[in-house]
């Protein structure tokens, strides 16, 4: 009985086994049928039981600038080997018709997704992890996605069985991607721990994925890959890495910048948090290639900071500089934020804190994107704010802010959509989006 | 309904057992998690998740219940809750320090190691019942170990 975990579970088992079979008390059910307070609270309520298995953690941040609040995090995947990539007929980029997806409540519609693609405003191609499929064998996989239409345009196998593509990143093209392929550890069907792989991926003009270049670039096993990045141009990789995740005494974290057509590898640390697993909104570039935006946690206190590119590495503190912060929980490290790719603002997602169990006021309650300047921390912008939806993230945004490209949580649903003024309009065929914090454009 | 407790019943009230330490209240939870599936059964969208219904209620309710008993105690609130004498009598001291360790962290590390190395539920599991992302599961779950490693090893 070593490790922690064996004492995890001999621990949990002994105070388990304090029940015995027989200990179990009648059931009490109401006598009566539902209450009028019951239905209202069921109607209410709905949505927590229609949420299916995934829904993203809201996370409960605080920005007293903003008025509004957030959280959140992300993401996730999976993926495994053997590699293909299947063609779903067609390049079928338009729909039979381009009107927009289901309404939001609670939000005013833009105009239609076919709009923002044709003039040039929101790129035409996204991939997203798909989920394990039982159905086709498929453990996990990534699919090439029209963002007009939603469809599948062809889905990226792992390259070998038992393999999990865990994480999706772009280029600013919109054809490049690099994807980060983890292995399962034999017995328990768990990628945590295991080390990841990167392979290179071209679309087509018609997004269609040409064959993975496996890249030199990997996590080893026993780190935790909490943020990746590709750089605008595709030049170079950004990895955020916790080196001792399980049974480490320390909690520094990396960044990694690797050239990938070679040259040395520049490597910022830190005491602190950045992102999630396999969080690949974690880090975000500036067109300039040289600021990079990261969400980072230290103690209660979470914060999007700039690291300096042109500097050769070393601490990751000095040679970065803070442009807003938020009060945090220490379970939710990370925030949803991008760098607009002029570097000239922070896009944070803000969602209300309206839980039960929330510690934050109850005037937090609106969700919002809200813009910060680069140059003074201060907000610029709220780029959208409404009152219905639960939480807001953002996954993309054009040069300068105007147009993004964002996740809103209603009461029953997640929707990916587009947000520009004060308007959004949802992506259609949502229903094929298990996973929306995956989608990268 | 009277089915599904019979079934299930036992397993939410020791996996409360856990979250808790202290049964009483962690029969509480578990009625209130069947009370609350009885009363939203029609609302049910698919009836076969209604185990991951009830078990997300008993780990909401466990939060709840953990807090509310903190407020009641406030001086105690900074105190890890410990058994009660009937279960403690029957833990050893190993285990109990280990519960102890478990019942400092925050709420949701607690909950992801509850439920990777007691209930042994696999990532997507526990990021459905715990309604959160399977990333989210991966970095919980190691940070948790993390800080329960120092706490044990602060205590040792």
């Amino acid at each position: 009985m070593n490790t922690v975990e064996d004492r995890i579970r001999a621990a949990t088992r002994a105070a388990a086994n304090t029940v015995p079979p027989d200990g179990v008390p009648p059931l009490r059910l109401p006598t009566a049928g539902p209450t009028r307070r019951h239905r209202r609270a069921r109607r209410a309520r709905r949505w927590q039981l229609n949420l299916g298995s995934y829904r993203p953690r809201w996370t409960p941040w605080l920005t007293p600038a903003a008025a509004a609040l957030a959280v959140v995090v992300i993401v996730v995947a999976v993926v495994g080997i053997g590699h293909s990539v299947h063609h779903s007929g067609g390049t079928g980029t338009r729909p039979a018709t381009t009107h927009p997806g289901p309404a939001v409540p609670g939000t005013t519609a833009g105009p239609p997704v076919s709009a923002y693609v044709d003039s040039g405003q929101i790129p035409p191609y996204y991939l997203a992890i798909a989920p394990p499929s039982a159905a086709t064998g498929i453990p996990a996989a990534a699919d090439v996605r029209a963002t007009i239409s939603g469809r599948t345009l062809a889905t990226i196998e792992p390259t070998a069985a038992h393999r999990a593509i865990v994480a999706v990143t772009a280029a600013a093209d919109d054809r490049t991607f690099v994807l980060a392929e983890q292995a399962a550890a034999a017995g328990t069907g768990a990628e945590y721990g295991q080390a990841i792989a990167f392979y290179l991926v071209r679309l087509s003009s018609a997004g269609q994925p040409g064959p993975l270049t496996r890249l030199p670039e990997s996590v080893p096993a026993g780190q935790l890959m909490t943020g990746l990045a590709l750089s605008p141009g595709g030049s170079e990789l950004a990895i955020a890495i916790q080196p001792g995740h399980a049974g480490a005494a320390s909690a520094t974290q990396e960044i990694k910048v690797y050239p990938l057509g070679g040259g040395p590898v520049r490597t910022w640390s830190g005491d602190g948090i950045i992102g999630a697993s396999d969080d690949a909104t974690s880090l975000s570039w500036a067109d300039s290639q040289r600021t990079l935006a990261f969400n980072w946690q230290s103690g209660q206190v979470a914060s999007v900071r700039l690291l300096n590119l042109e500097s050769a590495g070393g601490s990751l503190l000095a040679n970065s500089r803070q442009v807003m912060s938020v009060a945090a929980e220490l379970t939710q490290p990370a925030g949803l934020s991008v760098i607009t790719p002029d570097g000239s603002a922070i896009v944070y997602a803000a969602s209300p804190l309206a839980r039960a169990d929330s510690k934050l006021p109850h005037a937090y309650t609106t969700s919002g994107f809200a813009e910060f300047s680069t140059a003074t921390g201060r907000v610029t912008r709220i780029l959208g704010s409404w009152s219905g939806p639960e939480a807001v993230n953002v996954l993309w945004s054009d040069a300068n802010g105007r147009v993004l490209i964002g996740i809103i949580a209603s009461a029953d649903h997640t929707y990916v959509g587009v947000i520009s003024g004060n308007t959004f309009t949802p992506l259609n065929d949502q229903a094929n989006t298990a996973a929306p914090d995956t989608s990268t454009w | 309904m009277t089915a599904l407790y019979q079934v299930h019943a036992l397993g939410l009230i020791r996996l409360a057992v856990v979250m808790l330490g202290d049964r009483p209240a962690a029969e509480d939870v578990v009625q209130e998690a069947f009370c609350g599936l009885y009363r939203r059964w029609h609302a049910l969208s698919d009836t076969t998740k209604a185990l991951s219904y009830l078990r997300s209620s008993v780990i909401n309710g466990c939060r709840t219940a953990a807090r509310r008993r903190n407020r009641q105690l406030p001086g105690l609130a900074s105190d890890p809750p410990g058994e009660s004498a009937e279960s403690a009598a029957l833990i050893s001291e190993e285990h109990q320090e280990v519960l102890a360790a478990i019942r400092q962290l925050p709420d949701r590390q607690r909950e992801a190691l509850v439920l990777r190395f007691y209930l042994d539920l696999d990532e997507e599991e526990i990021a459905a019942s715990m309604r959160i992302s399977r990333g989210t599961v991966k970095s919980t779950t190691s940070r948790g170990l993390v800080a329960l490693g120092r706490i044990l090893g602060e205590q040792s």
